[in-house]
């Protein structure tokens, strides 16, 4: 229980839990202490002196950010002897920043300096020199720096430093020719020299203009913009996010400051509209002998439905194959598989489930039951320890890697690494590795489950090629702790079923799982696993994650192979990731792809699919929250959405299905979603 | 000039503006230095207030010169600090030329205000003070530049600016402490290291070791407890150690024609003083008599105080830089010291430090009873994993770490009864307190106000300790209360081992009558405290050879210092002391805490304590028995307690 202090604030009596800082309490009871270094996301800097108040008893005003409640404390916010320090702190603040910018700056009217300004109404100053470079520094594709506009409030130093844990940022130099610069070995580098993983949330928490994205400037003003909430797409993490839009053009992807959304993001959230060439597929294209025509869109669809119904009647239903990337939203998946099974009558459906991954998402279900959330990157920082199985976490799944790394070196979780691979250690103060010969993940995690249980572990310890006390010191780490696993998607690559049975046996002896508690993370490679293999999307479970045992289909390693025999004719597939080139023995490809370099060669019909931005759905990430994603920019009317595409098609194909919105499909959807 | 013109030093006002020069109080009386290297010092301007001693010195301009400064070291975190100091600087300045007005005297007077009372650490809010002071009392000097009668712009003055701390003026070797404790609030323990790596390689060592007077200065005293500097040290050492942060791309290395130094002893002295030289671009060559290197590390202070691992590390880190170490080399009997000459050193340091045990003054020390082991000689055989001939019974005799060391080591020996003895008590006992606190809790007993007499034999093996209670009388030359004996009150302790550790003497054997210099009557090498030169010009000395019987961070401390007047002999022929040194001393003498002064604060905090291994499971072996901070989140809590003392002085000469 959190003791409570009481306190008076502006001669209110308020209260608060011990440990609230006076800016917190403040803003707890509506009263707003000005600030400008602060950001909710961040542990509070105490750089620019702004939120200082009156104490009584305290000869000298302090600082309310970085400052706990005291009993019996009587605060003045603002006094006008406060105010005047105020003032004067931002004239010096502006004296250092070219505000005559103003005019043309990508941040005015969501510039906090600007706002500060506004709010003061302070007399401008005259410029300090500062020794800073006048050119904007444009070393990357992704992030532009502008020193000359730096207040060094200190933010983009801490938040690189931890989140994504690196260390870019340092402030360097002296009094008002300080810099923040990135910074390696002793001297200046580039961003990406600095070892910057750009992940852009410097440009996040920037309150000014001295850190952009590239392009930013001059598409659009900030009052111009919508902010449309939505996730990210590119792993199963499924980081929430918000798209910023100006008409027809996405401007900008950032986190929300701050709200039950907070949350990490990577370069591939945060950039990824940045496509190396975006080269979008604009309408329906036919292949005529070896270029693509544009068609009309329902010839394509009439085209597609007639080729595919005509392979089933040849050859049957399991000639046929359905198959999306994995990056598809829920509503689509459910659709995608309802054609397919009860259109097509095929069961080779695999839109983006690995086996394993399934295998061990069942058991995970059947332990903890429904609607249960994992763990998440916020979530992972309470752990005392963190048993991480699997490597190349940092590049599959680089939210999960900044919340191990945080959680260990900021934190105090223990991080054990279970890897075939030996890894650089990687910056926790406490760390064990546990190397096991490659192929041998099955006895590792029975070596280690024998080791939390107290039973003989030196068999599977040798198998594993493990010492066994390595094993038994990692145990003794996980036994008495409030701990989690994070299984990396690479472990799923060569898992077998003993595998995905010793990984949950493994969690239940470490205390991670019971009905109604889950702290066992599965990644997938495909961002949508878990929802797609609860509606049906997957070869071995039909919708409501129901085993089809006897009845399973292909998966697409599978289909690609029974492609090349000719057991396979015809394919339907959606999204990238599926081939570079339409396997021989396939008689019919159709596909629907955002960008032409997504499309395999000789695929017979290319539908456009919209990206994220345009997309209305919901997904499900691998910790099981269930996140809206909402179309940040209209899609064009050759592009419908890809969900009314498959409607389309099945209507082709002679069902007719009556769903006048994603709401219909929704509810509908819902019978099959267990709990 | 040796007489106060002005002072507001430490809220204490000193005018003699209107008295006659020979009526004025004397420097000295206010604890300042009267010289900095050789010159007169005129004024000081620093945190506490303004000195002026020559009324010539022109107080504005030393005051902009000041703040010039001020601007050099702020950090840039804070608005006030950053962007005020220049705005004060450059005020000064524009009053300097003759463009100043009184609206200015004004605006200086509210900006240092603002400056002082909103800054995020003290070198903002203290830097205003002499300003303010200037403006209060000297306002005519500042009028004086309004009307066309301004003083002669530069006046051959020489600033020495010096940026210090408590704890950084309180530890000997000036590590830059609140910048480290900087590093590691903010989450950059791999900075926090360099930063103690400037100093020295000993950073894991010190983090377990070192007996910390910088925590003795710690600001926040007054108001809850001191921050556990040490421990904060040694988190940023083992972080950096399960991380292999070893900065070796960072080093500069000699290159293959660079001129030759010859160190006397691989322990902390000599360590440090080849780390620095390597650095520098000499080829650094160690002499050591022991089979391994550390000194006193590594045979003195016992494994489960310094794990051989972490010293071996740093160790290893020194020789990367090309420091080649003889090993089993005694120079005096393997090689004389004037032999040094003929193989092409440019200056020879000496460090071989204290390795041999002082007497008790006992009858029977100097019989060979079997039994009898002076200290010094014990460590270094259980160090060295040598047998020990140890009995049942152990009678440890001192009230050092020396003799805690031999202590504690007897019971991980499996020594069944572990006394101490000691002839004061046990506030007065020099060791650690937390070292006190563990051998009591392994189970030594402690006979204090006790000393010994004779040493009783059988068969010519030690039998009993013949002991006489003590009493404390006046104080000694040291301050501490002169032990007497009472009479009759005499005991005997029956033991089959006694081990006196009261003292450590050194080994001269490399003296000759031809070196150039001579031991001095307390049994050390008399150097020059700045340089550490003795009275051979090109031979230097350091560490506790120099000092006594001292402590590691006064060997460091002084091994910096001989590094840089050994640098500076070999380049130009005189072994100037770095000025950076010479400054820092100054403060020294000035004293930078001052234990009156409360910061003002919300929520106090005890210190982080570290984790000590249980006793049951320590003693049964030699594993390290303290086992420092365990949670980074516990340690960046820690570390934001530190309010950043941040002081900067200025000596005008």
């Amino acid at each position: 229980m959190m003791k409570t202090v009481n306190l008076q604030i502006n001669s209110k009596k308020v209260f608060a839990e011990e440990g609230t800082t006076i800016l917190e309490a403040a803003r707890q009871n509506g009263i707003d202490i000005p600030t400008l270094c602060y950001h909710p996301r961040l542990a509070p800097l105490g750089h620019c002196r702004v939120c200082i108040v009156d104490v009584q008893g305290f000869d000298k005003p302090i600082t309310s950010c970085d400052n706990p409640v005291a009993e019996g404390m009587v605060v003045e916010t603002t006094t006008p002897e406060i105010q005047e320090m105020r003032d004067q702190i931002l004239v010096l603040s502006l004296a250092t920043h070219p505000y005559k910018d103003c005019l043309t700056c990508e941040r005015t009217g969501t510039c906090e300096l600007q706002e500060k300004a506004y709010q003061f109404k302070v007399e401008l100053p005259e410029q300090l020199e500062r020794e800073v470079p006048a050119e904007k520094a444009e070393d990357n594709p992704y992030i532009v720096r502008d020193e000359e506009k730096c207040i060094l409030c200190g933010r983009c130093v801490r938040v690189c430093r931890t989140g994504p844990g690196c260390y870019v940022y340092e402030l360097v130099g002296n009094g008002v020719n300080t810099r923040v610069v990135p910074y390696k070995d002793g001297k200046e580098v580039s961003m990406e020299e600095a070892g910057c993983i750009f992940c852009g949330q410097c440009v996040d928490v920037c309150p000014v203009a001295a850190l952009t994205e590239t392009g930013r400037a001059a598409a659009g003003r900030e009052w111009e913009l919508s902010h449309i909430p939505g996730v990210c797409v590119e792993c199963s993490i499924g980081c929430f996010l918000e798209r910023q839009a100006s008409g027809d053009d996405l401007i900008k992807v950032t986190v929300p400051a701050e709200g039950e959304k907070v949350s990490w993001i990577c370069q591939k959230g945060k950039f990824g509209v940045h496509r190396p060439e975006p080269d979008p597929v604009e309408a329906p294209l036919q292949l005529e002998g070896s270029d693509y025509k544009e068609v009309a869109y329902d010839e394509a669809v009439k085209e597609t439905a007639r080729t595919l119904l005509d392979i089933k009647e040849k050859s049957g239903p399991g000639a046929v194959a359905v198959m999306a990337s994995g990056k598809q939203s829920n509503e689509e998946s459910y659709l995608l598989q309802k054609l397919a099974r009860s259109v097509l009558g095929t069961a080779n459906v695999d839109l983006g489930v690995e086996k394993a991954w399934g295998q061990a998402y069942q058991g995970l279900y059947k332990i903890i039951g429904p609607d249960v959330c994992g763990p998440t990157p916020a979530t992972m920082q309470e752990c005392e320890a963190i048993i991480v199985i699997g490597s190349g976490l940092e590049e599959s799944h680089p939210v999960a890697a900044f919340a191990v790394q945080q959680a260990g070196r900021f934190g105090d979780a223990v991080i054990v690494r279970i890897s075939d691979k030996k890894e650089e250690l990687k910056s926790a103060f406490k760390e064990i590795c546990v190397e096991y010969k490659p192929g041998s993940e099955t006895a590792v995690l029975k070596g280690l489950t024998a080791a939390m249980r107290g039973d003989d572990l030196s068999g599977p310890a040798k198998e594993a090629g493990v010492a066994a006390e390595d094993l038994q010191k990692a145990a003794e780490q996980v036994a008495k702790m409030r701990s989690c696993t994070v299984v990396g998607s690479s472990f799923f690559e060569n898992a077998d079923d003993a595998a995905v049975e010793a990984l949950l046996a493994m969690a239940k002896a470490g205390g991670q799982l019971e009905y109604g508690r889950s702290d066992l993370l599965l990644l997938s490679r495909y961002s949508n696993a878990a929802g797609t293999i609860v509606l049906g999307g997957s070869p071995s479970f039909g919708p409501g994650f129901v085993a089809l045992n006897g009845e399973a289909g292909l998966s697409r390693e599978e289909v690609a192979s029974a492609a090349v025999n000719g057991k396979v004719k015809g394919a339907l597939v959606f999204g990238d990731g599926f081939s570079d080139s339409k396997p021989g023995g396939l008689d019919f490809l159709a596909i629907s792809c955002i960008n032409r370099s997504e499309v395999p060669e000789k695929s017979d019909l290319v539908f456009p699919a919209q990206p994220p931005e345009r997309k209305n759905g919901t997904f499900t990430n691998s910790s099981g929250e269930i996140c809206i994603n909402k179309a940040a920019l209209e899609g064009g009317p050759e592009s419908p959405q890809d969900w009314k595409l498959i409607c389309d098609l099945a209507e082709a194909m002679g069902e007719k299905w009556n769903y006048s919105s994603l709401d219909d499909v929704r509810e509908e959807m819902q019978g099959y979603i267990p709990g | 000039m040796s007489k106060v013109f002005f002072s507001s030093w430490n809220g204490k006002l000193i005018d003699e503006r209107n008295k006659k020069s020979d009526e004025r109080i004397d420097l000295s009386q206010l604890d300042v230095p009267p010289q900095i290297e050789s010159e007169d010092l005129k004024a000081f301007v620093g945190w506490a207030g303004l000195m002026v001693f020559d009324p010539e010195v022109n107080v504005v301009e030393s005051l902009k010169e000041y703040f010039r400064n001020v601007q050099q070291d702020s950090c840039g975190r804070c608005i006030p600090c950053r962007a005020g100091s220049q705005v004060i600087a450059d005020r000064l300045e524009k009053l300097i030329e003759g463009n100043g007005s009184r609206e200015d005297l004004a605006f200086l007077k509210e900006i240092s205000k603002l400056v002082k009372d909103s800054s995020l650490c003290e070198l903002g809010m203290s830097s205003p003070v002499p300003l303010l002071h200037a403006l209060e009392h000297f306002e005519d000097d500042f009028s004086a530049y309004l009307n066309e009668e301004r003083p002669p712009a530069g006046n051959g003055l020489t600033y020495r600016p010096v940026l210090t701390a408590p704890c950084r003026n309180g530890c000997p070797a000036h590590i830059n402490i609140p910048g480290y404790i900087e590093c590691i609030k903010e989450g950059d323990y791999e900075g926090a290291l360099a930063i103690n790596r400037e100093k020295t390689p000993l950073v894991g060592t010190l983090g377990r070791v070192c007996v910390h007077p910088c925590e003795s200065n710690c600001n926040r005293q007054p108001y809850d407890e001191s921050l556990s500097i040490r421990l904060l040290k040694r988190f940023a050492a083992d972080f950096g150690a399960r991380n292999n942060y070893d900065q070796k791309d960072r080093y500069s290395k000699p290159g293959p024609n660079a001129d030759k130094v010859a160190v006397i002893g691989a322990g902390p002295a000599g360590l440090n003083a080849a780390y620095q030289l390597a650095q520098k671009g000499y080829k650094v060559i160690i002499y050591e008599a022991l089979p391994v290197a550390g000194g006193m590390l590594a045979v003195g202070i016992p494994s489960y105080r310094l794990p051989r691992d972490i010293l071996n590390t740093e160790i290893e880190l020194v020789e990367s830089l090309g420091v080649e170490i003889k090993y089993n080399t005694k120079i005096g009997e393997d090689i004389p010291l004037e032999k040094l000459w003929d193989e092409g050193f440019k200056a020879i340091f000496i460090a071989n430090g204290l390795h041999e045990s002082a007497n008790m003054g006992c009858p029977g020390e100097d019989a060979g009873y079997r039994g009898f082991m002076p200290g010094v000689e014990y460590l270094r055989k259980v160090n060295l994993g040598e047998k020990v001939d140890i009995g049942d019974k152990v009678a440890v005799i001192g009230g050092g770490n020396v003799a805690m060391d031999c202590a504690r080591s007897a019971v991980r020996l499996g020594v069944k009864e572990v006394n101490l003895i000691y002839r004061r008590s046990r506030a007065e006992m020099p060791a650690n307190k937390a070292e006190v606190d563990a051998a009591e809790e392994e189970g030594i007993k402690f006979h204090l106000l006790a000393n010994p007499t004779s040493i009783l034999e059988e068969a010519s093996c030690v039998s009993g300790l013949q002991c006489i209670e003590m009493k404390l009388g006046e104080p000694d030359e040291s301050g501490r209360r002169r032990p007497e004996p009472i009479e009759g009150s005499d005991f005997v302790l029956e033991v089959d081992t006694v081990i006196p550790a009261i003292g450590q003497v050194a080994d001269f054997c490399y003296i000759t009558p031809e070196c150039g210099f001579e031991p001095t009557q307390k049994g050390t090498i008399q150097t020059d405290p700045a340089t550490m030169e003795t009275d051979q010009p090109g031979v230097f000395a350091g560490g506790d050879v120099v000092l006594g019987a001292a402590t590691v961070i006064e060997a460091i401390a002084s091994a910096n210092r001989a590094a840089e007047a050994i640098d500076n002999y070999i380049r130009t022929g005189k072994s100037k002391p770095n000025s950076q040194v010479v400054k820092e001393q100054h403060v020294e003498k000035m004293g930078v805490y001052k234990e009156e002064v409360v910061p003002e604060m919300v929520g106090g905090r005890t210190r982080l304590e570290e984790e000590a291994c249980p006793v049951e499971i320590r003693v049964k072996g030699f594993g390290e028995a303290e086992l420092g901070f365990k949670n980074p989140s516990e340690v960046i809590d820690e570390a934001e307690r530190c309010i950043k003392c941040l002081r900067l002085g200025l000596a005008i000469s």
